[in-house]
């Protein structure tokens, strides 16, 4: 009799603890896609204000219109990009045509102190960090995800019900690994 | 970030269930205590002192009479409760008389975006911010339970700690935020807040009125027992969670390092939080005001401070970063120097396109021209060199220090105290009309003390009409000398 009521009692707990670990995946999932789609908002952001940027520069470095073309066109590339792989690396393209731009700008004084300029210059280191920040924020989440998808005993959850591991954002531009090279 | 949503929600509510039951507790004592000293005195006279001491005498109250008393406590303490945490938040950024951003200020819009990286940093959350206007260093958070949450800054911080402090600090704010215990905290403050502006105003009442009858100085004492007990509440808060906080930071900026400069500039500066009191210190970064047991570790020191050693705060960040303490002592206030330079190659774009703006020069009758000066806007004549500034911004002007003062306003400081010591100026605010008129309204202006206050005793032509303040060429750099070199 007493062995019965305790195995009803181990069932029951053990009942309890499989609901649980359930809805802590689906939880836990549903914040990676959140994290994802916060990146999305940051990116499109930094798309919206490059137009802006792009008009108050072409008064002053009309020579550099090489520069000032490539970052239109990455730009252009980063909003029609479909699909995880294309569009990462179509943003990081454009990350990297717009800090040759700021490179130039370096050059021009005139334009450095521009007022439209500072505010353009601070709202996108702004959405730089904020873009990163969003990133971290990303992996970070996946790494719970993750993490709570390998250990005993929630591995078994996962499994029956075909949870799959999520992809950690990663830097795809191989010239970003690439230490700075500083030359004087 | 370690904390799943779900932990937090159920800390709280075990944290605010035990706070209210210390509430009524604390409540129940008092009133006992209040009883039985009243059985004490009732009892004990002169004549018959003896009394006491026959068998019928007992000090407890009867059963009934504590049961009433436990039910008195119970709706004292729901009125002191519901009083203290209907619109916590606001109640607690009046005591702290904060300020709003500016959105014309580009200092308040950097730090806007700072708060704004760092809430996209803990997923998203939205934070508020505000201001207090003190050259002090120091930040706060509050949270209330409906998740609304505020940081603030001095404007003094703002100025003088560089993009990449100003975002640990935030950091360590927003962690506070993040980990659940900022509501604890304020909602502890705000409860032992009635105490203290009670005392405050009971000691205004008294002053001077020579009111000093025994039921007076009974209130005083029972008060400055409740305002003592705050200590006391600094249980519940434990130290540990600055350190917590100090971690959370690191991790999401990942840059302990400038956490580590930011604590030694603040913990090396005024650090004030204003008129608030002691009572507030537990929400701040590092507690404005210092006593003997804040280095300190142990039973006592656990008891009395509300922040942990800064110098262990200072060396855990060095040590996660891997340098040591010789290497801050390079770091003063890392005010861009990039930005003074903007600021001037700015006034000198701003002056070749003259675009038409409110108002012309009292003096030049010429066109003002909008200049960022240390970073506030203002209109400034071009020709004469003054300027005429919004009185709610002029000062945050002083508190800044970018703009290197010439030596000759040394001198004319100093000719100008030489000069006031002859005149008497103690008398009441002397205004008499000024010989210009406001840009603005185009009335006449007055020529009157911007502050009785010695620093800045010295006359401006101020519109009250139209809040605004006009400097002749070399006011505006007195003003700030009065303010930073001569306090």
């Amino acid at each position: 009799m007493i062995v019965l009521v305790i195995l009803l009692a181990v069932i029951v707990v053990a009942g309890l603890w499989f609901i649980a670990a359930y809805n802590s995946l689906i939880a836990l999932r549903q914040r990676v896609k959140n994290a994802w789609s916060q990146i999305d908002v940051q990116l499109k952001r930094r798309h919206d204000l490059i137009p802006n940027l792009v008009e108050t520069a072409k008064g002053y470095i009309a020579h550099e219109r090489g520069t000032l073309e490539s970052v239109i066109k990455a730009r252009q590339q980063a909003v029609n990009a479909q699909g995880l792989a294309d569009k990462a690396q179509a943003e990081n393209f454009l990350s990297s045509t717009l800090r040759s731009l700021f490179a130039v700008v370096e050059n021009y004084p005139n334009l450095k102190a521009n007022q439209n300029m500072l505010t353009l210059h601070e709202e996108l280191t702004t959405t730089e960090n904020k873009i990163s920040f969003a990133r971290q924020y990303y992996n970070d989440e996946t790494m719970r995800y993750n993490t709570s998808l390998q250990t005993f005993p929630t591995n078994y959850v996962a499994n029956m019900f075909n949870f799959s591991k999520e992809d950690f954002f990663q830097l795809e531009d191989a010239s970003e690994k690439q230490p700075p090279q500083v030359k004087f | 970030m370690p904390f799943s949503f779900t932990e937090i929600e159920q800390q709280k509510t075990r944290k605010i269930v035990f706070l209210f039951i210390f509430l009524v507790f604390f409540y129940f004592l008092s009133a006992l205590f209040v009883v039985v000293s009243f059985k004490i005195g009732y009892y004990f006279d002169a004549a018959s002192h003896l009394r006491i001491f026959s068998s019928h005498f007992s000090i407890w109250p009867s059963p009934p009479a504590v049961f009433i008393t436990l039910i008195l406590a119970l709706i004292v303490a729901v009125i002191h409760w519901y009083y203290s945490t209907r619109n916590l938040i606001d109640k607690m950024l009046s005591y702290l008389n904060a300020q709003p951003l500016d959105k014309e200020d580009i200092y308040h819009q950097r730090f806007k975006n700072v708060v704004d990286e760092v809430s996209v940093a803990i997923g998203g959350r939205k934070i508020e911010c505000c201001l207090m206007n003190s050259n002090a260093l120091n930040a706060f958070a509050l949270a209330d339970f409906e998740g609304r949450a505020v940081i603030g800054v001095t404007e003094g911080l703002l100025v003088k700690l560089n993009r990449r402090q100003l975002e640990a600090v935030v950091g360590h704010e927003a962690g506070h935020i993040a980990s659940g215990d900022c509501s604890a905290t304020t909602v502890t403050s705000s409860l032992f807040e009635l105490y203290a502006q009670a005392l405050k105003v009971l000691k205004q009442f008294t002053r001077g009125r020579n009111r000093t009858g025994l039921p007076v100085l009974f209130l005083i004492l029972a008060l400055s027992i409740t305002k003592s007990l705050t200590f006391m509440i600094n249980m519940f808060i434990s130290r540990e969670k600055e350190y917590r906080a100090d971690a959370i930071s690191s991790r999401l900026t990942r840059d302990p390092l400038s956490l580590a400069e930011a604590l030694y500039l603040i913990s090396n500066n005024w650090r004030g939080g204003g008129a608030a009191g002691d009572e507030l210190s537990s929400i701040f970064i590092i507690s404005p005001s210092w006593n003997n047991f804040d280095e300190g570790e142990g039973f006592f020191a656990n008891l009395f401070s509300t922040h942990p050693p800064i110098a262990k705060r200072i060396n855990t960040m060095l040590d996660m970063g891997h340098s040591n303490i010789t290497a801050l002592g390079k770091t003063k206030g890392d005010i861009a120097q990039r930005e003074e330079m903007v600021t001037s190659q700015v006034q000198k774009m701003v002056s070749q396109q003259l675009p038409w703006v409110a108002g012309q020069c009292p003096k030049c009758h010429q066109n003002l021209v909008e200049v960022l000066y240390e970073g506030v806007p203002t209109w400034r004549c071009q020709f004469c060199g003054g300027h005429l500034i919004n009185q709610n911004r002029f000062p945050r002007i002083m508190s800044r220090e970018i703009v290197t003062l010439r030596p000759e306003i040394a001198k004319l400081a100093k000719a100008m105290r030489e000069g006031a010591k002859e005149a008497d100026y103690s008398g009441p605010r002397i205004s008499r009309p000024s010989q210009f008129s406001c840009p603005l309204c185009n009335k006449k202006m007055a020529r009157e003390f911007y502050s009785a206050i010695y620093p800045l005793k010295m006359e401006l032509d101020q519109c009250r009409a139209c809040s605004a303040i006009w400097f002749d060429k070399d006011e505006l750099e007195l003003a700030q000398y009065f303010s930073q070199v001569n306090p």
